[in-house]
């Protein structure tokens, strides 16, 4: 008797043993570490594009993940505070099988880089031009800022002449005190003379400025017939409301970049947004709330689609570009073998890898960290963000400039 | 018999060694201490005065070119928007240069969101209304280096403004 009972009990554990070995085999994961603001400066923008990554990656968990491999989001809420990111990063920097940082702001990208360049991981950050000039592993979202404003150069000389006038027209910048404000310039600026664009002294303002109508004063001052408002939504969206205030934008044509007015800025004011041109590397207003994955946004719970900011769909993209490495990365080495090292050379086989039309399809190769060359140009119609181009290869404004 | 001397003399040898390569294995030679200290060790709760101030950690005895990150401990009952319970929260970094010399600052966006515990506006201006400053007393600071793991410990009070007359 006894000996069949202990008999059992050995049985028992044995399974026990074999299931616990079992289900710790079927935990395949990668770890995707988002350096995130859901509370302060760029919350607006930030909170909806990582609600995008992580409901992506949540419907492809659900769906088995990649090959059975899951990935497992992480979002940190640094309030776009560089010493919050760097601990942050040092934090979960030993995750295991951490393949991916976000650092979603221009200051906490270049704080991180020596971090994560030497975890041997892939870092994402916004479009600092900077990292294409100085191939490694961090990689940009996009075009770079720099090639944004080309493109919109070219945009301006082309409106320039459609509207029948002579001579060269004169461009007036306005952003950020930041290293974000100024990227655009570092590259942007030799494309425009090499264009015969006449560039304004640009104006810089410090974040958080309430009134910028010294600033703008001094640009019409300088006789600008464009300006290029930067800044993250929806400071840019102040910066019109204040031209709009000084009659500057019955005369003068303003342009945003890719953080210009988002629903969020264009439902505040829309009487002085009407006509603003916004140069975008990914989709927005109705193109991004009907296109087909924005259903995830009311799937997950989110809300009233019209209610989707539509930086949702580049917290998609980010996730989707991840998956497509991974496809390439388990087919080529496996799970185990799987590791930082192996994402970063895979992010760079990524090229043509299409999002679903989301953006442009990747650009990220051995010499290129674009995330994409496209860009496309929407302007604010009666309240909403209307698509007036199609997708145009941005210009190479990073090789002008000496980084 | 030769060959087995031999034997005896290289294992005699080894036997000699052992102790020793033990030793070197069990005790490695000490590494330099990393030290930390902060200026002024201690700062006025005011507003917008501690922008003003310069809150610098410096060390010594750090891993050449590793970058060192200052965190704050949080004593129990503290809390501070976006870190967790339990965890620590960074105020600054560094890199080490090749003397293993570390500097770092706190920056501006470290005293509004951590230690006045200030609320945004949209347009990345620090709403006043919202000016929660932590509780004076003295925090346990923690310094450590990115690539050694080495930490080094110090302390920062903060002192309660003196009331306006």
């Amino acid at each position: 008797m006894m000996k069949r009972l202990l008999c059992g009990v050995v049985i028992l554990a044995y399974l026990f043993l074999a299931g616990m070995i079992q289900a710790h085999a079927e935990e395949k994961f990668v770890t995707y570490l988002s350096l995130a603001d859901y509370t302060a400066a760029i919350a607006g923008l930030n909170v909806p594009a990582d609600m995008g990554c992580e409901d992506y990656i949540k419907d492809l968990n659900s769906r088995g993940g990649v090959e059975g491999v899951k990935i497992k989001f992480i979002g940190v809420d640094t309030r776009y505070d560089v010493a919050r990111g760097v601990s942050a990063y040092k934090r979960y920097r030993t995750e295991p099988k951490l393949v991916v940082v976000n650092a979603i702001g221009t200051p906490i990208g270049k704080a991180v880089a020596p971090l994560a360049t030497k975890d041997k991981l892939v870092q994402l950050v916004p479009g600092d031009g900077e990292f294409q000039a100085h191939l490694g592993r961090v990689f940009i979202w996009g075009p770079s800022y720099q090639d944004a404003f080309a493109a919109t150069i070219d945009w301006l000389l082309a409106d320039w002449k459609k509207k029948g006038k002579t001579g060269m027209p004169k461009l007036g910048y306005i952003s950020w005190d930041s290293p974000y404000g100024k990227e655009p310039l570092r590259g942007g600026k030799e494309y425009a003379d090499k264009m015969g664009v006449t560039m304004a002294p640009p104006e810089f303002f410090p974040p958080g400025t309430m009134d910028h109508t010294v600033y703008l004063s001094r640009l019409a001052k300088a006789d600008v017939n464009y300006i290029f408002a930067g800044g993250v939504d929806p400071t840019p969206t102040n910066v019109i409301r204040d031209a709009h205030k000084l009659g500057l934008t019955k005369t003068i044509q303003f342009f945003c970049d890719y953080w210009g007015p988002t629903s969020l800025g264009t439902r505040l004011h829309p009487e002085a947004l009407e006509g603003t041109v916004i140069v975008s590397y990914y989709i927005r207003g109705d193109d991004a709330r009907t296109h087909p994955l924005a259903n995830l946004w009311t799937k997950c719970g989110r809300g009233k689609l019209e209610d989707m900011n539509e930086t949702y769909t580049i917290g998609m993209a980010w996730a989707m570009t991840l998956e497509a490495a991974l496809k390439i990365a388990l087919k080529e080495v496996g799970y185990k073998k799987l590791d930082g090292e192996v994402i970063y050379q895979t992010y760079q086989k990524l090229t043509g890898v299409q999002r679903a039309g989301l953006q442009g399809p990747c650009a990220y190769s051995p010499t290129s960290r674009r995330g994409s060359w496209e860009v496309r140009f929407y302007q604010v119609r009666a309240g909403k963000a209307v698509s007036i181009s199609d997708w145009i290869k941005a210009p190479d404004a990073v090789s002008l400039h000496k980084f | 018999m030769n060959s087995f001397r031999k034997i005896i003399i290289v294992l005699s040898l080894l036997i000699f060694l052992l102790p020793f390569v033990a030793c070197s294995t069990l005790f490695p030679p000490s590494k330099p201490k990393a030290t930390v200290v902060v200026t002024p060790p201690q700062v006025e709760l005011a507003f917008p005065a501690i922008l003003k101030v310069p809150i610098v950690f410096t060390g010594t005895g750090w891993k050449p070119k590793e970058v060192v990150v200052v965190d704050m401990i949080l004593p129990p009952g503290v809390q501070i928007q976006g870190v967790k319970p339990g965890e620590d929260v960074g105020i600054a970094y560094g890199e080490a240069d090749d003397a293993g010399n570390f500097k770092g600052e706190v920056p501006a966006t470290a005293k509004l969101n951590t230690i006045f515990r200030v609320g945004w506006s949209p347009i990345l201006a620090p709403d006043p209304k919202t000016l929660n400053p932590i509780p004076p007393g003295v925090y346990k600071i923690k310094a450590s280096g990115s690539d050694s793991g080495v930490v080094a410990t110090t302390t920062l009070e903060f002192v309660a403004p003196e009331p306006k007359k």
